[in-house]
Formats: structure tokens, C-alpha cells, sequence
């Protein structure tokens, strides 16, 4: 299996019981740097298949790999730290840990991930600098660093959660709905900046969403509904 | 991740919700201290009982029991059931195997305060704690038959200094309607404080007791005994027929068992025998059932404490789904959030248990002159110590191993969530 493809799925197969088939993807790869589009309505299996790469979920069938490594070969601590070292995940909304502060929530990666924390350090410095660094260069002013998660607006909390996806260089970006909260023209905005400065690292882009619209921002755009032949109709 | 870190993002999140976990750890620290507070009155109590009495080898009433013999002769509760006569107390004194006797005659008070008649020996051989001797704090022994020494808590409480004038009231009672009034007393001495019920002690002569009822029939004054004048009573023989009790020092600590065998078996009259420590430590038994019950309700109170830890963590799991899944995104693994939670169920507790000790001592420190004075317990402990330390561990341990419950529910379910943050 080739090196280059940050994510590999190969017949795979999932249901919570035995008896029951949620996700049934027949071929599905990213490559490095690679920005995908993943339109996923709502019963597509979507948060399922999202469980699966991030490694929280098991398959019982076929593979799944992130940069190479298979990940129904390894125990769940190592699944655990694949998705902490390669993997940047960006939610929908309410991003943040609201009892920590905006430097703090962006270094959180690098609290369980060795390998993304000597690359940010290697990359600035400081685990903090480099923090630091991606907020600003998120367009976030040096003054809101000292606030409170919840003083900030959606716009500012998910532009710092792409900070917080993108520290140390993960090899892949999950970002799940992230401007579903934004309104228009800060849709746009945000999805400029998530590929720019995702673009810089090097790393792939998987980002899904129901809105067709946004597709033209990626590489590629690939329906799940179509992918996973499972999906409700 | 370091555990630390775990740590201090347990501290971070409990911050957050810091009302409640403020409550949980009152309450944690209210049942630490009421833990630690009833076992250190315990101690206290029990350390203070042991020291009433030391260095006397047996004690000698008339035939009862001997916890009985111990109430009334020592701990000044409860009444005395017969006297022992004079013949008795000199043919003890005169044995091979005693070193002194010290005669004991009750049944007179002071506004609620026992007398005690006794010889001057009772200041040199009454010993207490680790063989302390009573020491004056003024004045000295009674050497006019119309003089008494009055315990610490006695002139503090009454307000006398030395040369107070004080009448005695016939019977034990608190409220007598015989009073010695014809009779004044004058205060030659005032003893230290010593933590023992000879501080609620009026001392007086043997002769004086004596002098105060000669002449009296069945318990009253009569006609006769209205004509004494303490003059005239100076130039009588006041030899007394009896003695409630005896302190008596054996020649040698061994000796002590065969004395006290002896005088139970004692011919001319029935005795009672008693060796102190080992009549306190029955008494001690039954005063430990009540002791037992506090300890027991207050390591109740302790598991109510936990338990309301344990609810305020599981109620705060449902709005945290989102914290775990954020927390399991960024890559914390299963063992991160079980430590994560355990180490909050902990830290509630160790806050909580520090912060009682803290109170409990502070308190202590504050009120000990207090507590020293009003309640006889010179022995409390006012520095934690290691039996704190094991609560506090206790406590903690506890809590962390209860936190389990909470930290697999949350394991569970944010599996079962995946990477979907469901709010």
C-alpha cells in the first residue's frame, strides 16, 4: 500500500450489531495534500464513517488505512495515537474546551500527540509560538489570545479550532460541517482560509458537508450516498 | 500525556463548575470534620479519663461494685453506699504491704461542688497523668480545721480568691436544705487546673467534716449540735467513727494484686478492692458503646460525603458528552478520560478532606483554651497527625475508586459517540 495516500479504504464493511450493515465502501482514497468534498446528508452513514477513520470505531471487514498504517491491525491505545498524530479534526461548532483559554484549546493536539508537538516546536519554537502563529495567521488579532473561549464569536471559536486541526501538521484534515454555524459570506471566508492555510502544511483535506454549493472550493467532490452503498436512500 | 496534565485539566474543568464542585467539597469537608473532630474528642476523652488517677494501687470502699467504688471515690458521680470505719482504715494503714492511706470522706457539697475530707497526704499521694502532683496556684494546705482548698474549676467558676469565707451544705445532692452556715470555712489554698474531677473539688480535714456534724443525729442538726462554736470545736476530739473510701500505695507495685485480694477477703467487715486501671478500663467499656455509635455515625456522614461526589460527577456527564468527544478527537485515549474523571472524583475529595482538617484545626486552635477549661479535656490533639493524614488518604482513595463508575460510564458512551458531538 502506497505511502502517499493519507487515507485508503478498501472494502470495507460496518454495522453497531452483527446483524446490521451501516457503511459498505467499496474504494475510497485521499492522497497527501490532497482537498476532497464529501457531500453527506444526513443518514449517509456519515458520522459512522467518520468514527471509522478517526479510529474510534472498528470495522469487522475490509481495511482502513491512515498514512499506511492499517487500522483494523492495531489495538485501540494505537488507533488512539494514530488519529493524535496524523489526524486535525474540526467539528460543526462548539469547537473549544470553554474552561480552558484560546492558547490552551489550539495546543491540545500536542498534549497527546508526541509527534505533533516536536513538529510545532521544530516549526517555531514553542508549542505556544506556533499556536500562536496559526491564530494570527487565521486572521484572529493578538488581543483575543487572552479571552475566554466563550467571548468569542462561532466565526473566531471554529477559525481557532482550525488552528487548533492544523498544529503540528497532521497529515489529515476532518473537518465536519464546519460552517454550517457561519452565515454566508463568512462561509466562504472560512473555507479560503481552512485550504490556504492547510495548503502551507501539506495536508489533505476531508471536508464534509450537506451544502452541494461549496464544492467547487476542493479538489474533488465525492457524494457518500453514492460511496456507500448502504446509504438510505 | 503526563499525568499532570490530566490533572490539571481535571482542575481546569471542575473550575468551570465550580459551584457545584464548591458544594461537594463543603460537604466532603463537613464529614471530614466531624469525622476527625468526634475521633479526637474520643481520643481526648479517653486519654483524659486514663489520666485522672495514677500511682495509687488500689482503692478500698465499702463492698459494691467496682466501677461503683471508682465513680463515686474518683470521678465524683454517683452515691456511696456505706462507710468504711475508722478501725478498718488504721488496721490497713498498719499492714506490712502498705506504703500510705489516704482517707477519703464524702457526703458534703458547695453550691453543687463535692467536699472532700481527706488528710494532707491526699496533696502528696494523689497523683495524676504521668504521676503529676497537685501544685497550688495559691496558697497551701489546710492546717486550721476551718480552712479548705478548692479545686481550679471551683474558684473560677465562683469567683473565690484566698480568704473567701464559704459554707458547706449537708448531702450530695445540688440543692440541700442543711447548711453548715453556723460554720464558715476560710480558702487557704487553690490548686492548678489538672483535667481531673479534683479540679469540682472543695478539700477539706477529715476533723472538719467531722466537726461540722458533731453532734448531729441521723443526717440532722439537733438541738446539741447548734451550740458548736468552731471554738469550741478546736478543743474537741474529732476523731471520726468513718471514712467513705481509701487511696492506698502498696510498698511495691507486685504487692498490689495480693492486697487487693486480701482486703476482699477482709474479715471484719465487707470491702471492695479495686485496682485503678483496671476498673477504669472496664468503665471505659461501657462509656465505648456510646463512643462506638458516634464513630459509627460519623464514618456514615463520610459515606454520605463520597456519595454526593459520585452524583455530582454523574450528573455533570450528560452536558460533558460534548468536553469527552472534543477531549477523544483531540486524541486523548480511553485511559485519558477514565484518569481524567477519577482524578476529578479525587481532587474533590482531597480539597474537600484538606479543607475539613484545616477548619477542624483552626477551630481547635482558636477555642482550645476554651474547650480546656469548660470540658475537662486537656488531652486534644491540636496538630493533624497521622490518623488525619490516613482520612485524608482514606478519603481520596475512596473517592478515586467511586470515580470509576462515573469514568466507564463516559468511556462507554464517548465510544458509542465516536467523533459526532452530540450536545
Amino acid at each position: 500500500m502506497s505511502t502517499d495516500k493519507v487515507l485508503s479504504i478498501a472494502q470495507l464493511r460496518f454495522g453497531y450489531t452483527p446483524t446490521q450493515t451501516i457503511i459498505d465502501i467499496d474504494r475510497f482514497e485521499i492522497a497527501a495534500g490532497e482537498s476532497v468534498f464529501l457531500k453527506g446528508p444526513s443518514g449517509s452513514g456519515k458520522s459512522t464513517l467518520l468514527g471509522l477513520i478517526g479510529g474510534v470505531l472498528t470495522s469487522q471487514n475490509g481495511r482502513l488505512s491512515i498514512c499506511g498504517t492499517e487500522l483494523t491491525e492495531v489495538s485501540s491505545a494505537q488507533r488512539d495515537k494514530l488519529r493524535a498524530d496524523h489526524l486535525g479534526i474540526i467539528f460543526q461548532q462548539f469547537n473549544l474546551l470553554p474552561y480552558l483559554g484560546v492558547i490552551q484549546n489550539c495546543i491540545l493536539p500536542c498534549r497527546f500527540s508526541a509527534r505533533r508537538r516536536e513538529r510545532a516546536i521544530k516549526a517555531d519554537g514553542s508549542v505556544k509560538a506556533s499556536a500562536k502563529k496559526l491564530i494570527t495567521g487565521l486572521g484572529l488579532s493578538d488581543d483575543l489570545l487572552e479571552r475566554r473561549v466563550g467571548e468569542l464569536s462561532v466565526g473566531q471559536q471554529q477559525r481557532v479550532a482550525v488552528a487548533r486541526a492544523l498544529i503540528g501538521g497532521p497529515d489529515l484534515i476532518i473537518a465536519d460541517e464546519p460552517t454550517s454555524a457561519l452565515d454566508h459570506s463568512n462561509r466562504d471566508r472560512f473555507i479560503e482560509l481552512l485550504n490556504h492555510s492547510r495548503e502551507e502544511f501539506g495536508s489533505a483535506l476531508l471536508f464534509v458537508s450537506h451544502d452541494q454549493t461549496l464544492a467547487a472550493h476542493f479538489d474533488r467532490s465525492v457524494s457518500l450516498s453514492d460511496l456507500n452503498t448502504m446509504a438510505l436512500a | 500525556m503526563k499525568n499532570t496534565a490530566i490533572l490539571s485539566l481535571a482542575f481546569r474543568s471542575l473550575w468551570a463548575r465550580k459551584v457545584t464542585a464548591l458544594l461537594t467539597v463543603i460537604s466532603i469537608a463537613a464529614a471530614v470534620l466531624l469525622f476527625v473532630a468526634v475521633e479526637n474528642l474520643r481520643q481526648g476523652a479517653r486519654t483524659s479519663f486514663e489520666r485522672t488517677i495514677s500511682d495509687t494501687d488500689v482503692i478500698v470502699g465499702a463492698r459494691s461494685s467496682p466501677i461503683n467504688l471508682i465513680l463515686y471515690s474518683v470521678f465524683q458521680i454517683g452515691d456511696p453506699t456505706n462507710n468504711v470505719t475508722w478501725e478498718t482504715y488504721q488496721d490497713i494503714k498498719a499492714r506490712k504491704d502498705v506504703a500510705w492511706v489516704v482517707p477519703i470522706s464524702l457526703g458534703d457539697t458547695h453550691r453543687g461542688f463535692r467536699v472532700v475530707g481527706t488528710t494532707p497526704d491526699y496533696f502528696t499521694h494523689y497523683k495524676y497523668a504521668d504521676s503529676q502532683s497537685l501544685t497550688y496556684q495559691q496558697g497551701t494546705v489546710f492546717t486550721d480545721l476551718f480552712d479548705v482548698v478548692l479545686g481550679a474549676q471551683v474558684a473560677r467558676e465562683l469567683g473565690y480568691e484566698l480568704d473567701t469565707k464559704i459554707t458547706l451544705s449537708h448531702g450530695l445532692g445540688g440543692t440541700s436544705f442543711v447548711n453548715h452556715d453556723d460554720l464558715p470555712f476560710r480558702v487557704t489554698g487553690i490548686l492548678k487546673p489538672t483535667g481531673t474531677p479534683v479540679d469540682r473539688s472543695v478539700m477539706v480535714s477529715l476533723a472538719a467534716i467531722e466537726a461540722i456534724h458533731k453532734g448531729w443525729q441521723r443526717g440532722t442538726p439537733t438541738a446539741l449540735s447548734k451550740l458548736n462554736t468552731p471554738d469550741t470545736l478546736r478543743q474537741t476530739s474529732l476523731t471520726p467513727d468513718s471514712v467513705t473510701a481509701m487511696l492506698v500505695g502498696a510498698t511495691s507495685r507486685v504487692r498490689s494484686l495480693g492486697l487487693q485480694r486480701d482486703l476482699n477477703t477482709y474479715k471484719a467487715e465487707p470491702l471492695q478492692a479495686v485496682i485503678p486501671g483496671v476498673a477504669l478500663s472496664q468503665l471505659w467499656n461501657v462509656v465505648s458503646v456510646v463512643e462506638r455509635a458516634l464513630a459509627l455515625v460519623s464514618s456514615f456522614v463520610i459515606a454520605v460525603g463520597l456519595i454526593g461526589i459520585l452524583t455530582s460527577i454523574l450528573t455533570s456527564l450528560n452536558e460533558r458528552r460534548r468536553e469527552m468527544a472534543i477531549l477523544r478527537a483531540m486524541g486523548a485515549r480511553g485511559r485519558h478520560i477514565v484518569s481524567l474523571l477519577i482524578s476529578e472524583a479525587a481532587l474533590l475529595a482531597f480539597i474537600g478532606s484538606v479543607l475539613g482538617l484545616t477548619i477542624l484545626y483552626g477551630l481547635l486552635w482558636i477555642f482550645r483554651p476554651t474547650l480546656e477549661a469548660r470540658f475537662n479535656i486537656g488531652a486534644l490533639r491540636l496538630w493533624p497527625g497521622t490518623f488525619d493524614l490516613g482520612v485524608v488518604i482514606f478519603v481520596t482513595v475512596t473517592a478515586a475508586l467511586l470515580g470509576l463508575i462515573p469514568a466507564l460510564i463516559a468511556l462507554k458512551r464517548s465510544l458509542s459517540d465516536g467523533l459526532t458531538i452530540r450536545v
